[in-house]
């Protein structure tokens, strides 16, 4: 079912120097459940998206159609009660610093006049969720940044929403933090069955979490499809700069197919590329790779050019599979 | 002497507390809207917003001697007389609250906007963005600043002394402008420097104390 429909939404911003068009004709449809991704560069329109979205920036024109309602035509009480089914989570958590974390959670029930006793103990099961019960009485201040997000997730959750919608959630985080924040909101999408819209300009975090993505480039969506296929084919300019960035896959050398290695967990502790190589005597070449240490781990992807011997591309492959590294076939 | 050092300390106190406190009671609320009502507040009244300036800026011009001789006809149809303590407090408050009000705008003007975003995302109203967002979290800086607002008042109080007002002001003015006993009038200003002191150091404190990002 589809929880969220954006049909020919456009936004311009008034300016001085005459009109910004942010947003042109997006149309994007998101099914109930599934964690959606909205990348792009920076500039390129995602925040004024996800701020359309709940109308905390109104659209020019185009509607906004959540849960079978249109939102865009709403009194300002009715989008209020609306926006409750619409958490929302920021790059810089946007906590209450002078409130503890319990009270952080509690927040968007008092604004719904829940009592407090009932909020209370809502709050307590969530932060129980998220991990953080033994710092319920923790102002912001004593937080680390991911223990912020936690805390702005579990507020999120508070009033029981359809959707929530992460602006560049992770950004302010490092890897290993991020990881976490990634596997915790995985989850909650699993045991609440929560629409999930990731925000991000990191292809990364869409890689890791999303099963479809929209690619966002100049405030239009230049590629929408499963995460996966723009991954190893992206179609539009947008997508294969972020897929590849700063151009690396450019250079054309001879010979065999390309072949993607996802390095994503413990199998990597190896140098598996070099040892290949050794065993078979035979060199690939490296095309891209974008790797990162996390925990000592080498984690990220590259793109080897496998030899023009087939024989010996398939024996490679085999090699790779065995060592539990997720492959797939690049093609150019 | 003693007694009337100490009638004048406590006429001052008096003057400075109450007219503090008539000028929050005037002047928060007007702060508030003018953050509000701003280009970027959370319900722009463009309009509103010029007015409640331009009026602020107008009271705020005038330097308060003159101010205290111009509304004496508006105090004396408040309080009954022009002259005493409670007298001045009417002066003190019609100068004092534009200043609050200019205060409290730039304590809320720091409350993160993000913040103020979370809770329009959340469905929060006007009305509850105020008092849940952003007067919490503009407490400790709202209370830096009533510090401030106090001091300043106490300085206008020594002023209200001239028209009668009484107080420290008015016994250092009388002692050393006209009867030239410079004793009395620098051991009156050693005074007023103490309770400032004091003042300025419980207001620290409490900012301190009541504010949660210190921990």
């Amino acid at each position: 079912m589809t929880v969220l429909k954006l049909e020919g939404l456009t936004k311009t911003f008034e300016g001085k120097k005459g009109n910004v068009n942010a947003l042109s004709d997006i149309n994007i449809e998101i099914e109930e459940g599934e964690i959606f991704g909205i990348i792009g560069m920076s500039g390129a329109g995602k925040s004024t998206l996800v701020r359309c979205i709940n109308l905390l920036e109104k659209p020019t024109s185009g509607s906004v159609v959540f849960d079978g309602k249109e939102l865009t035509t709403l009194k300002k009480k009715e989008l209020a009660a609306e926006r409750t089914k619409i958490s929302m989570i920021f790059q810089q958590f946007n906590l209450l610093m002078q409130r503890t974390a319990l009270k952080n959670v509690c927040f968007p029930l008092e604004l719904q006049g829940v009592p407090k006793k009932e909020a209370e103990k809502k709050a307590r099961e969530l932060l129980a969720l998220v991990g953080l019960s033994d710092r319920e009485s923790s102002y912001p201040v004593q937080l680390s940044g991911g223990q912020k997000q936690r805390v702005a997730i579990a507020r999120a959750l508070a009033t029981d929403p359809k959707v929530l919608l992460c602006d560049e959630a992770t950004s302010a985080l490092d890897p290993k933090t991020t990881r976490s924040i990634l596997e915790l909101l995985k989850d909650i999408n699993k045991k609440l069955g929560l629409t999930i819209i990731i925000i991000t300009h990191e292809m990364s975090v869409v890689q890791k979490i999303c099963g479809r993505v929209a690619v966002i480039d100049g405030g239009h969506i230049a590629e929408v499809g499963i995460t996966s296929e723009i991954f190893s084919r992206p179609k539009s300019e947008a997508a294969r700069r972020l897929v590849y960035p700063d151009g690396q896959m450019e250079d054309k050398f001879e010979g065999g197919d390309l072949l993607r290695l996802v390095f994503d967990g413990p199998s990597a502790q190896e140098p598996i590329v070099a040892n290949m190589v050794l065993e078979f005597g035979e060199a690939v070449n490296i095309i891209f790779a974008n790797m990162q240490d996390i925990d000592g781990i080498p984690t990220g992807q590259m793109v080897i050019r496998l030899p023009k011997n087939e024989d010996r591309a398939r024996d490679m492959i085999r090699y790779l599979q065995n060592k539990k590294i997720k492959i797939e076939e690049v093609r150019e | 002497m003693a007694e009337m050092i100490m009638d004048g300390i406590l006429e001052t106190l008096y003057m400075t507390i109450v007219s503090t406190i008539l000028a929050y009671v005037f002047g928060l609320p007007l702060g508030v809207l003018l953050v509000v009502s701003g280009k970027n507040g959370i319900k722009p009244m463009p309009t509103i917003n010029v007015i409640i300036s331009f009026i602020v800026n107008v009271f705020r011009s005038i330097p308060f001697l003159i101010l205290l001789v111009a509304i004496i006809p508006f105090t004396r149809f408040i309080v009954g007389t022009m002259l005493g303590s409670t007298a001045a407090i009417v002066p003190l408050t019609v100068a004092a609250a534009p200043f609050v009000a200019r205060l409290v705008e730039t304590s809320l003007s720091e409350v993160d906007s993000g913040v103020v975003e979370a809770a329009e995302s959340m469905g929060a109203g006007t009305w509850q963005i105020i008092r849940k967002v952003l007067l919490p979290e503009a407490k400790p800086s709202l209370i830096n600043n009533a510090t401030v607002a106090t001091i300043t008042i106490l300085g206008y109080s020594a002023m209200a002394g001239f028209t009668g007002g009484g107080g420290l002001g008015d016994i250092a003015t009388r002692y050393g402008l006209y009867k030239f006993d410079t004793g009395t009038m620098w051991l009156v200003v050693v005074i007023i420097v103490v309770i400032v002191q004091i003042m300025q150091e419980i207001g620290i404190r409490i900012a301190k104390v009541t504010d949660n990002r210190m921990r």
